[in-house]
């Protein structure tokens, strides 16, 4: 798949989490307030966390704070609809990275996803 | 108790930390950052970059490069708990965040930061300091209270040692007479003493700090509690005790304090957060009785190119040259703000924007006949204005700011030296 694709909602919405695994980049599925249902090999890989130790936490608190302000976490909550892609810093073995994040997010869709790509 | 020094264990240890740690070097460059940091700091950058901890800090809070430019030790603490306060915009309106910054230098070219946000921690203070005058007399350390005794009219009744050293009267000269005497000057003497007591007639006791005056004239700040004194049937008033305590110290250093704590040390203007404050009350007056207030958004013009050129020292001088013309174009009630770098804000009272543009104008010529010396050389500087008027170019002084740097902006793209009306905006 690729990043930037415009239909990339509805395709990782079509993928079985276990297929996930094949992107070349990060992949984040959540249910309700963050909470992370899926989260692929190359995204664990990046964060050195294997996925058994964050799958039932919530993203925002506790797998990635760094994510916790109204720029990340708070547009998941305020937006119903989202597909925003912007520049942001991930903090890997506390160097700080630069990656992109796009947030995506529908009322028509059964997960919300934060895709992290290497910048 | 096992001690885990492995690598993973560090790094879980800043991973968890409740406060957001950042390294960087003497130019400000970030080399270690745990995620909190990113948390705290990330909506301070503009593109979503934070490489450079003084440029993060930059428009919130310019002074803390200068602290540690400043700073001529090879260790040492830069700022202990400096407080920034930055606007933060989200699709549900803006709201102001405080955060905490101490800046220890461990190293020639090594700092480390340490960042809370106390934005819900300041808003408890604030309700701890209005209600409680007595938590001082916990921290004070006071060791003594002048004590005396007055009757139900306020004529002194006795006094203990401590009241003669502090208020300077001997008892045998005070003895007998009223205690309005006690209370500062011109008259009103006799109206306040009666109704201090009557307050503490009707509640029992009554607390009240004020500038005393001593049998010398001199000043100092007080302290005082008033006790009824009830008959044996518990209700009638025979008389008052009073309980004084001299805090001139500690008034001082509060008055110092809130200085230090309001004013940018490079230039003496508003720091951001006072400036702030000074605005939301501008506009609760706006708002009540209708009172005009004009903002003024001013940026010297190719201010990097004199630091470049001249060096940092007389881009400071010419910062503290920009202000001091500034101080002398406006009023006394009008407030002046650092707002970024080169950016000032300032605050006309009761002011419309003509009236505002001509004082813009005015500060524009000051500034253009009056070139700055330095170093056997003079510069003359230039300036770009925003105005924006509260009502007419936005509703509320956040709005009105941003409406002041669009205005400002404008300025800069028509040419620079020059002042700019922000447009009017139709209620919202």
């Amino acid at each position: 798949m690729d990043f930037a694709d415009t239909n990339l909602l509805q395709r990782l919405e079509s993928t079985p989490h276990a297929a996930l695994d094949e992107e070349a980049f990060g992949v984040v599925v959540m249910s309700g307030k963050g909470t992370v249902e899926a989260y692929n090999v190359f995204e664990s890989g990046m964060a050195g966390l294997p996925a058994e130790r964050v799958i039932g936490l919530n993203f925002f608190t506790d797998v990635a704070p760094c994510t916790n302000n109204y720029m990340v976490a708070g547009r998941f909550e305020e937006e119903a609809e989202l597909d925003d892609t912007f520049p942001y810093v991930f903090t890997l073995r506390m160097t700080p990275t630069r990656v992109r994040l796009r947030l995506l997010q529908s009322a028509r869709a059964r997960f919300s996803y934060l895709l992290v790509e290497r910048a | 108790m096992q001690v885990d020094y492995t690598e993973h264990a560090l790094l879980e240890l800043l991973y968890l930390c409740p406060a957001a740690i950042v390294k960087f070097d003497a130019a400000g460059a970030i080399t270690l950052m745990n995620p909190l940091g990113v948390q705290l700091l990330i909506p301070l950058s503009r593109d979503g970059n934070i490489d450079n901890f003084f440029d993060a800090m930059g428009e919130s809070a310019p002074e803390i490069r200068e602290m540690a430019e400043r700073f001529e030790h090879r260790v040492g603490r830069i700022c202990d708990e400096h407080r920034v306060i930055h606007d933060v915009r989200s699709t549900k309106g803006t709201r102001s965040v405080l955060l905490s910054v101490t800046v220890q230098k461990t190293d020639t070219s090594v700092f480390v930061a340490v960042i809370s946000d106390v934005t819900a921690a300041a808003k408890r203070e604030q309700l701890v300091r209005t209600n409680e005058a007595r938590l001082h007399a916990v921290f004070d350390g006071v060791k003594e209270y002048a004590i005396c005794t007055v009757d139900a009219n306020g004529i002194i009744t006795s006094r203990n040692r401590a009241a003669e050293r502090l208020e300077g009267y001997r008892s045998d000269e005070i003895l007998g007479t009223s205690a309005e005497v006690l209370l500062p000057t011109a008259g009103s003497g006799r109206d306040s003493l009666a109704l201090l007591l009557e307050a503490a007639r009707e509640n029992g006791s009554h607390e009240f700090e004020a500038w005393r005056v001593r049998k010398d004239g001199s000043r100092f700040w007080a302290n005082s509690v008033i006790s009824v004194l009830l008959d044996k049937s518990r209700d009638t008033a025979i008389g008052f005790s009073i309980f004084t305590r001299d805090l001139t110290q500690r008034k001082r250093s509060e008055d110092q304090l809130l200085v230090m704590a309001a004013t940018d040390p490079l230039t003496g203007a508003y720091n951001r957060r006072a400036f702030f404050d000074a605005a939301v009350r501008a506009e609760q007056r706006w708002r009540d009785h209708g009172a005009m207030a004009t903002i003024l958004m001013l940026d010297l013009d190719h201010f990097k190119l004199v630091n470049d050129t001249y060096g940092h020292d007389t881009g400071d001088e010419a910062l503290r040259h920009f202000v001091a013309i500034v101080h002398g174009e406006v009023r006394s009630t009008d407030i002046i703000g650092r707002h970024g770098g080169e950016e000032f804000l300032v605050l006309l009272a009761d002011t419309d924007e003509l009236t505002a543009m001509r004082i813009a104008d005015r500060i524009r010529e000051r500034l253009a006949t009056t070139p700055m010396a330095f170093d056997k050389q003079a510069l003359t500087l230039s300036v770009s204005i925003g105005v924006a008027q509260l009502g007419i170019a936005a509703h509320d002084m956040a709005s009105l700011i941003r409406a002041a740097d669009g205005a400002l902006y404008q300025a800069k793209e028509g040419g620079r030296n020059r002042a700019t009306y922000a447009p009017p905006v139709s209620a919202t």
